[in-house]
């Protein structure tokens, strides 16, 4: 089917819901699940495909393109994104007059992970990131609005400066198609230095959704301010879509040596991100830098570029995706039935309400990689094809993990201990949040410990990521 | 030299961006880096002796040299988006004012408490 | 000590993205010098000559019929037809801003009202000009295919004339058919996309005979899109207005 459905039909129900507004809840929840469907129907198939949009061949026209690698990222985005709307539809105050907002992120996600040209990446990254800007001021308090804005700042000199690396690869190329640009990069047809500094805007341009250091100072702000609907969004479906992306284009489009400079960038941003969320006395906010901390190391393996690393990358970002959904959820749930969510608060959880231990515990574990898990599959394979650049980049990404583990159990530990204070009553998690939380707990698990043959679709996305886009480039007969 | 004045004028827009602190100076210095920007991808537009890229009964055939008109398409786009995000900016200082009394960035993070 | 790091951050960015101007020789091609390249190394010679699809015929305003896009504004055919899903996303992009400028600041029925006010020459100037206004509005975007502007340039107008009533009259308010008028106008052009995907097989494409080159009526869907386009750009740009001038806030 053709995949534009998938951005055609949420942006249509979100443009009636603006003359009737009672049902926009409702047309949310339509949209939600008709993405779900559609996405996994998107994965029975196999291999590239191109669907040209108006009719005019590529690259004169735009076109959406499917690899191996989006009939994984997609499905997931898509399915999260539906569990997130389950899970909050019954509250009212969360979605409210939001749920427009909701519908079209839903459309921008889908239209970033699947467009092919450079100036439509550009418009999809614009409407999910006001989409975020609003999301980002659902918080209850007045600083998210000031989160906010400071996200508005960053968002939008980040795309400022991506359209200016697009403006120059244009005057250069000729062509604004990336299969088109990716096949004259690699005939090695463009400039250099137009090569060089058109990468770095673009890295500068897609670091700041990306989360990547020196761009992600709007990250604690927005994750530790803003609604529990919101945070669950941002934190897990949209990661998905903009880390993908960056991998997809920077590794058609990009100079070679700017992968250089993307691997210290990544490697800053784990490091960094462990650090500080180590010092962290609530969980919200660990869980907000463990994010930018995920990111990274997602992304410091795009930098080395290899199908292995590629594969890596793939893996850490569906383990992300995943495990974050439960962590926030469950945070977001003890923050409103007990009122705070620092270490001392916790205790006991794990007893208090046994199911939301259970999948904390697993989650956690699956993000700092102990085995059993998926997340230890994902870091095994990142940490073997790190050794293929400095030797520094392994250990540094070694110390991480260490220090990762550490703050995920002192949190897991605390669930378990006793709780000093007076008694409390047995909590009972919403029938929803259980059955999510069980059904993603054991994906990881089953993703962790089957055989070698389950993983064989990461490997051919991995492989997607790092070929499709030029084999397509290199297939268009009569392009540019 | 209009392509380096564009970039120039981007650069302009970056420093105030990094160093103002009242919020609408902030918006304006945003709006000033967007027009260099608009700016300069016109100008890879251009062609000598081109023609405006609409047929007419004096320029009436396809044949005859025009501008490129894509970058012109391009910033059409860009244009709205920036006229959107304006909007919605000073609709959150708007905001900020009527709940923190203030729009000075700094006092803004002070108040805040130590979110970094 | 701030300003001179932004100075020098801003420098060092002019200088970095300075190095790519006048880069393109034989052997590699980089940017071009200003105003010196060939057209017809880029895809923008396609679009001109309307030779995507056909072969390269040439086409002249007034006779030729049946062309690729059919407008004569080469500019408008980009936009509306080769690109068309770009302008899908604008227009999502200005209508989510609209949203969230509704959510922070709407909904109050009372208006600021201004400091100064209009006298009746003023009043009376201005209830007499923005009909006019209204029709230029309305000129630019039905025209958008044979002169330049289109829908935005002319939504942009017509909410101008929105604005000169709301600066003199304390009273002005929106009427509530703009929410109404700005989803449906929205909703259509969806529509008219999964038209061009249900009857020709690809989303938005063309669905309408593209007539003689330099009509009124020719160009296919494109005078109705930008008509669409240039209504709802209009209905909210009115309503961004409207709330910026009325008293709520803090709503969320």
């Amino acid at each position: 089917m053709n995949p534009v459905w998938l951005i055609a039909v949420p942006l249509a129900l979100a443009f009636i819901s603006t003359f009737a507004n009672r049902i926009s809840n409702w047309l949310l929840f339509l949209s939600a699940i008709f993405n779900a469907v559609a996405g996994i129907f998107l994965s029975f198939s196999s291999g590239t495909a191109s669907y040209s949009i108006g009719g005019w061949r590529s690259p004169f026209g735009i076109d959406l393109i499917v690899t191996d690698a989006t009939r994984i990222l997609l499905p997931v985005a898509n399915i999260l994104f539906f569990f997130a709307v389950i899970i909050h539809l019954s509250k009212k105050r969360a979605l409210e007059k939001f749920s427009v907002v909701y519908t079209i992120s839903l459309a921008s996600l889908n239209g970033i992970l699947l467009t092919n040209d450079l100036f439509n990446l550009f418009v999809f990254l614009e409407i999910a990131g006001v989409a975020a800007y609003l999301l980002a001021m659902t918080g209850k308090e007045g600083e998210s609005k000031v989160a906010a804005f400071k996200y508005l700042l960053l968002g939008s000199v980040g795309s400022l400066l991506y359209l200016l690396g697009v403006a120059v690869l244009y005057a250069a190329a000729g062509t604004l198609n990336i299969s088109a640009i990716a096949t004259k990069v690699s005939d090695g047809l463009l400039n250099g230095d137009v090569m060089l500094v058109s990468s770095l805007l673009m890295i500068a341009g897609l670091g700041v959704e990306s989360k990547l250091v020196p761009f992600n100072g709007w990250v604690p702000g927005v994750f530790t301010k803003s609604s529990n609907m919101a945070t669950l969004v941002l934190a897990s479906v949209y990661p998905v879509a903009m880390i993908s992306t960056f991998s997809r284009v920077i590794l058609a489009v990009g100079d070679r040596r700017a992968l250089d400079l993307v691997i210290v960038l990544g490697v800053a941003t784990v490091l960094i991100g462990e650090v500080i969320a180590f010092k962290q006395r609530n969980l919200r906010s660990t869980l907000a830098y463990s994010s930018i901390a995920q990111s990274g190391l997602a992304i410091f393996l795009v930098g080395i570029g290899t199908v292995e690393a590629l594969t890596a990358s793939v893996m850490l970002i569906i383990n992300n995706a995943l495990a974050k959904f439960v962590l926030f959820s469950v945070d977001s749930y003890t923050t409103e039935e007990l009122g705070a969510d620092d270490l001392e608060s916790l205790y006991g959880l794990g007893r208090m309400a046994p199911v939301a231990g259970l999948i904390f515990t697993v989650s956690a574990l699956s993000i700092s990689g102990m085995p059993l898990f998926l997340g230890f599959r994902a870091k095994l394979l990142a940490i073997s094809s790190s050794f293929e650049s400095l030797l520094v980049v392994p250990i540094v990404i070694l110390l991480a993990a260490a220090i990762e583990i550490t703050y995920y159990f002192r949190w897991i530990f605390a669930l378990y201990r006793p709780y000093k204070g007076e008694e409390r009553a047995r909590l009972s998690l919403p029938l929803e949040l259980m059955a999510i939380g069980v059904v993603l707990a054991a994906i990881l698990v089953f993703l962790g410990s089957s055989s070698h043959e389950t993983l064989m679709a990461f490997s051919k996305a991995g492989n997607a990521m790092v070929d499709a886009i030029i084999t397509l480039g290199k297939n268009l007969i009569g392009g540019v | 030299m209009i392509q380096y004045f564009s970039l120039l004028l981007t650069a302009i827009g970056i420093y105030g961006l990094l160093s103002q602190k009242n919020l609408v100076k902030l918006i304006v210095s945003l709006n000033i880096a967007e027009i260099g920007v608009n700016l300069f991808i016109v100008s890879i537009g251009y062609i000598e002796k081109g023609l405006v890229p609409i047929l007419s009964s004096e320029n009436n055939s396809s044949t005859l040299l025009f501008v490129d008109p894509l970058p012109q398409a391009l910033v059409l786009t860009s244009i709205v988006i920036g006229v959107g995000i304006t909007a919605l900016a000073l609709a959150i200082i708007v905001t900020i004012n009527h709940s923190k009394g203030t729009i000075d960035i700094d006092e803004l993070i002070e108040r805040g408490g130590a979110e970094e | 000590m701030k300003r001179i790091i932004a100075g020098i951050i801003a420098l060092l960015f002019f200088f970095t993205v300075s190095i790519v101007l006048n880069t393109d020789s034989q052997t590699v091609s980089g940017v071009p010098r200003y105003g010196e390249f060939d057209l017809s190394e880029r895809n923008s010679h396609s679009y001109v000559t309307k030779s995507v699809n056909d072969t390269l015929k040439e086409v002249k305003f007034g006779s030729t019929i049946d062309a690729e896009t059919g407008s004569a504004n080469f500019v408008t055919s980009i936009v509306i037809n080769y690109r068309s899903f770009d302008t899908l996303g604008e227009v999502t992009v200005l209508f989510l801003s609209a949203t969230g400028v509704g959510l922070l600041l709407g909904g109050d029925k009372k208006r600021l009202l201004s400091p100064i006010k209009a006298s009746p020459v003023v009043k009376t100037a201005a209830k007499i000009v923005s009909p006019l206004l209204l029709i230029l509005g309305a000129y630019v975007f039905t025209h958008g295919h044979l002169t330049p502007g289109g829908g935005f340039p002319g939504g942009a107008i017509i909410a101008a004339a929105f604005l000169l009533l709301v600066m003199v009259d304390d009273e002005k308010r929106a009427p509530a058919l703009l929410k109404v008028l700005e989803g449906s106008m929205g909703l259509a052009y969806i529509l008219l996309g999964i038209g061009g995907l249900l009857i020709s097989g690809s989303f938005l494409q063309n669905f309408l005979p593209t007539g003689v080159v330099g009509n009124l009526f020719s160009a296919g869907l494109i005078p109705i899109v930008y008509s669409l386009i240039g209504l709802k750009v209009g209905a909210e740009l009115s309503g961004i207005v409207d709330d910026f001038v009325s008293e709520g806030g803090d709503n969320i």
